[in-house]
């Protein structure tokens, strides 16, 4: 299930109609490609683009293959494009300005032989069938002609031509917020499971998103509600799956046992880490991060032990760090019985570590650790405990970590760090558009939407947190209860 | 007495810590002269397909699991090398199971890493980059979504496979270990 923001051109401004109804159309201003990037700043990697004069004049014009070609310029995303396309010049026209599949729709009815000859040129895998559908039967010309052909009908053509992607709208449910018509597709799905389905109309919140996937739907087209701002895309995107956001309370420890303190001074004991671990494995935790910041070589090496001993305790992942120097720690450690080694300092100093330790330990096992502060427009690199800041970019070393093999960051502010201000989410959604591996979210957290907000806007893939959840201020089930409040998907 | 395969280094740890707090005997074999000892095998995969399968070649392993009769749990890329080929390293495998191995697409977040609900309903701990499509729908015995459904295990004779790690699941994962260790007797 994917899901794809859209946008509809009218006169090389993006507006939505209602129900079709280009007498009841909003307008969202005039830069689509603007809109575009913001989409991918959130995660979109697809984008459906309709063209609005096309779909209503029958005719491709030059303004709108300069908006596609705009978008496809400035963007990474892959382009859906339909709205008055209707003869082999124009598919060549959209897809030589960067579209990467094509939308069909009324010529699917009106000429089919056309159809024939596009897929044959091009090949089906580029096409989607448009079926605008109201009362069951198929609307034509930009939804302006009802054409008597019954939906199934419709697609028995559509299968016929050999196309197997369709893009089915309610128009009765388009730009009403009344959510999708799910019974329509879960029908179509039932009776053609071989076709892909694309939903489109009426979707307005995760829920409704979740609904399409269990339905079969295998994308979903939201326009509406993004462009008015009641829900951001990168919420809609997470509800394409059940991926949980993982909640990861972080332990310090030193010589064997947990301390308490903030930014590494006043440290005091806090216990045994494999009882506080198994605690937090009892109250729901996702993953735990031990951080070892023992002073001397001899304390150091209780850290294998203790590895072995939560291993045993625990039945959930958990990641060590602090003080991996070279491989053969990273060996032991992950021998003893840990799931993942997070390497910080020592990579700065040395990257090529982290290519080592991924290559010969797995990607999967190896976490690169940034610590980050802001400078002006952007982030330093912080090693040694945040104490000494570096020349490097913090957004270019995450890139150049994920490059050399690290399967997961770990991105800490120091800005925030201990300070309960939340997390920075400018920081991690920086991040998080340039590499394509998980972040763990780091440092501010002192209230609970604080969690909810490096899920939506800093599109943090896992949360952790050390004083909240040492000092009680809230519980674990408190931030997996937030975050379901606010659509996200969390491990019961 | 189920045998946990070590072909190099890896998450043996893990899973023998696990079985460990789970009363169930194990103990680390490297070498297939071994497998008289044991009653069933765990094979916890590692690292990458390419340097695994030439690992386990090297180890005379290829031939001693094909040929396994008692049951066999593979974990993780353990699962992937029961396939015929796998696109990671453009790697032969095992050829036990019918199908192939490929890279997850390049729209979802890779690794796939973290807790995802099975199709059975429960949580689990997952961590990979590709994964199975195994030719015969009846292997599959639990999907994923991930970007798409993704097969989630795998059962056929006495082979068993599950993408995720029952190690680190929580208690979907203890049930899973306990229903595969009551198979080796």
């Amino acid at each position: 299930m994917q899901v794809i923001p859209a946008i509809d051109v009218l006169d090389r401004r993006v507006v939505r109609l209602q129900q079709g109804d280009f007498e009841r159309s909003e307008d969202f201003g005039d830069d689509p490609v603007a809109l575009a990037q913001s989409f991918v700043l959130q995660g979109a990697s697809t984008l459906h683009l309709v063209n609005l004069s096309g779909a209503k004049s029958g005719k491709l014009e030059q303004p709108f293959l300069k908006v596609v070609r705009s978008i496809s310029e400035c963007t990474t995303l892959a382009l859906q494009v339909g709205g008055g396309v209707r003869t082999l010049q124009d598919i060549y026209s959209l897809i030589s300005c960067g579209s990467t599949r094509i939308v069909l729709g009324t010529v699917l009815f009106t000429d089919p032989e056309l159809v024939r000859s596009a897929v044959l040129l091009f090949g089906s895998n580029r096409f989607i069938a448009a079926l605008d559908v109201q009362n069951n039967k198929i609307r034509i010309k930009g939804w302006q002609e009802n054409s008597d052909i019954p939906l199934y009908d419709g697609i028995k053509i559509i299968k016929s031509l050999g196309i197997a992607n369709i893009l089915v709208t309610d128009i009765s449910k388009d730009g009403m917020e009344q959510g999708p018509n799910v019974a329509l597709y879960k029908k179509i799905k039932k009776n053609y499971p071989e076709l892909s389905i694309a939903a489109s109309g009426g979707v307005r919140n995760p829920k409704d998103i979740r609904d399409l996937r269990r339905a079969g739907c295998s994308f979903a087209v939201v326009g509406k509600v993004l462009l008015s701002k009641q829900v951001r895309l990168s919420q809609l995107l997470r509800a394409e799956n059940d991926l949980a956001i993982r909640i990861i309370p972080c332990l310090d420890i030193a010589g064997g046992r947990t301390v308490k303190g903030t930014k590494f001074q006043n440290l005091r004991d806090a216990g045994d880490p494999v009882e506080l671990a198994a605690r937090y494995c009892e109250e729901g935790a996702d993953e735990l991060v031990f951080l070892d910041i023992s002073a001397s070589k001899q304390e150091r090496e209780t850290v294998f032990e203790l590895a072995a001993h939560v291993a045993e305790a625990v039945n959930i992942p958990f990641t060590i760090g602090g003080g991996i120097r070279c491989v053969e720690d990273a060996k032991r450690l992950l021998e003893a019985g840990a799931d993942k080694v997070s390497i910080n300092s020592a990579a700065v100093i040395k990257p090529e570590l982290l290519s080592e330790i991924a290559e010969q330990l797995g990607r999967a096992n190896t976490v690169c650790a940034i610590d980050a502060r802001r400078k002006g427009n952007s982030w330093v690199v912080l090693t040694k405990g945040g104490s000494e800041e570096t020349e490097k970019d913090a957004i270019a070393w995450a890139v150049e970590a994920a490059q050399r093999g690290a399967g997961e960051l770990l991105v800490t502010s120091f800005d925030r760090d201990g300070t309960g201000e939340g997390f920075d989410t400018a920081l991690l959604a920086c991040i998080k558009e340039r590499v394509n591996v998980p972040v763990i979210a780091s440092g501010g957290a002192g209230r609970l939407r604080d969690f909810v907000d490096a899920a939506a806007l800093g599109r943090a893939d896992a949360l952790l947190a050390a004083s909240v959840f040492h000092f009680q201020t809230f519980s674990i089930a408190d931030v997996k209860h937030v975050l379901r409040d606010a659509s996200f998907p969390v491990r019961s | 007495m189920i045998g946990i395969l070590r072909y190099n280094a890896g998450n043996t740890g893990s899973v023998q810590r696990a079985l460990a707090r789970l009363n169930i005997t194990s103990k680390i074999i490297e070498n297939p002269m071994e497998l008289e000892s044991i009653s069933g095998m765990i094979f916890p995969g590692a690292g990458a397909a390419g340097s695994a399968m030439a690992r386990l070649s090297e180890l005379g392993w290829t031939d001693a699991i094909r040929s396994y009769t008692k049951p066999f749990l593979g974990l993780c890329l353990g699962m992937q090398l029961l396939f015929e080929f796998s696109e990671e390293n453009d790697t032969e495998c095992l050829g036990i199971i019918k199908g192939n191995v490929r890279e997850l697409p390049d729209n979802v977040t890779k690794p796939h890493m973290g807790w995802n609900k099975l199709s059975t309903g429960e949580y689990a701990y997952f961590v990979h980059s590709y994964a199975c499509k195994p030719s015969n729908q009846i292997t599959s015995t639990m999907t994923v979504q991930y970007g798409e459904s993704i097969c989630a295990g795998v059962q056929q004779d006495n082979f068993f496979g599950v993408q995720w790690h029952p190690e680190k699941s929580g208690d979907a994962g203890d049930r899973y270990l306990l229903s595969f260790a009551s198979l080796c007797r």
